[in-house]
């Protein structure tokens, strides 16, 4: 089945936390794994394993896109045990896990990853700005976002039988970013 | 006398050792992984920074730091 693209207006697009349990219905991004875990996202939202993101345009029922933050990773349970391979021997990392981020199909091509991506990156260095971290990591699904993900300079940290690498965002990197503001 | 470490042996019964290695061996290593990263690539790539300046051209910039009630 073809998905038909809409046209979003951008400035119509707010980032806010998930308002509801219904705005992530239906959402299909071509990753099923994703796919899956927005059925189950509003119920890791309120434990709370997760805190989930939603771009949401003006007076629209569904989120375009959303992003997922936690301090663990995704549960190991079910997915591969990509949440269990954060964890040390010795103790905690500190980084803040983007579980997941993605576009809906038909929403894809405006610009709207970028923005669910910058808007969690910000999220983030406001968290860091309070409480120590080394940075921001998350698992890359496929070579396509390796490659976007090197690009915005996340360092890959290889590891033997890992599926998804691990992948890495400096802490310093979000304060550097901060300071374009200024510019 | 120490107890018995139960949970101990229950790890070990059911897998507790199997534990797969983790992605670095201390927060240490991690620590360096992270630096080494920053003095690499030298801060915020172009990409990143066009990626920036995007979100700030097109979309509300309030991205508030306090999520909203709970």
């Amino acid at each position: 089945m073809t998905t038909v693209r809409r046209n979003v207006d951008l400035s119509k697009i707010q980032f806010t936390a998930l308002p509801n349990d219904k705005v992530l219905d239906r959402f299909r991004c071509g990753e099923r794994q994703i796919d899956d875990w927005a059925e189950k996202c509003a119920d890791l939202d309120r434990q709370p394993r997760a805190r989930v993101f939603c771009a949401m345009g003006e007076e629209e029922p569904l989120a375009h896109g959303f992003y997922s933050l936690s301090m663990t990773g995704v549960s190991a349970k079910g997915f591969d045990e990509r949440g269990a391979e954060h964890f040390t021997h010795s103790g905690f990392i500190p980084f803040i896990y983007i579980d997941y981020i993605a576009v809906r199909e038909e929403s894809k091509g405006n610009g709207i990853g970028t923005g669910l991506m910058v808007d969690a990156l910000r999220r983030c260095t406001a968290v860091a700005r309070n409480v120590a971290l080394f940075g921001v990591a998350l698992n890359s699904l496929n070579a396509k976002t390796t490659a976007y993900y090197r690009s915005l300079r996340f360092g890959e940290k290889s590891q033997p039988n890992m599926q998804y690498p691990l992948m890495v965002l400096p802490v310093w990197t979000l304060f550097d970013l901060e300071k374009i503001r200024a510019e | 006398m120490t107890p018995f470490p139960l949970m101990d042996w229950l790890r070990r019964q059911f897998g507790g050792e199997k534990k797969k290695r983790s992605a670095f061996a201390s927060e240490q290593e991690a620590y360096e992984f992270v630096q080494k990263i920053y003095e690499d690539s030298g801060g915020v790539s172009p990409e990143l920074r066009r990626a920036y300046q995007f979100y700030l051209r097109n979309f509300h910039d309030d991205c508030p730091a306090e999520r909203g009630p709970l």
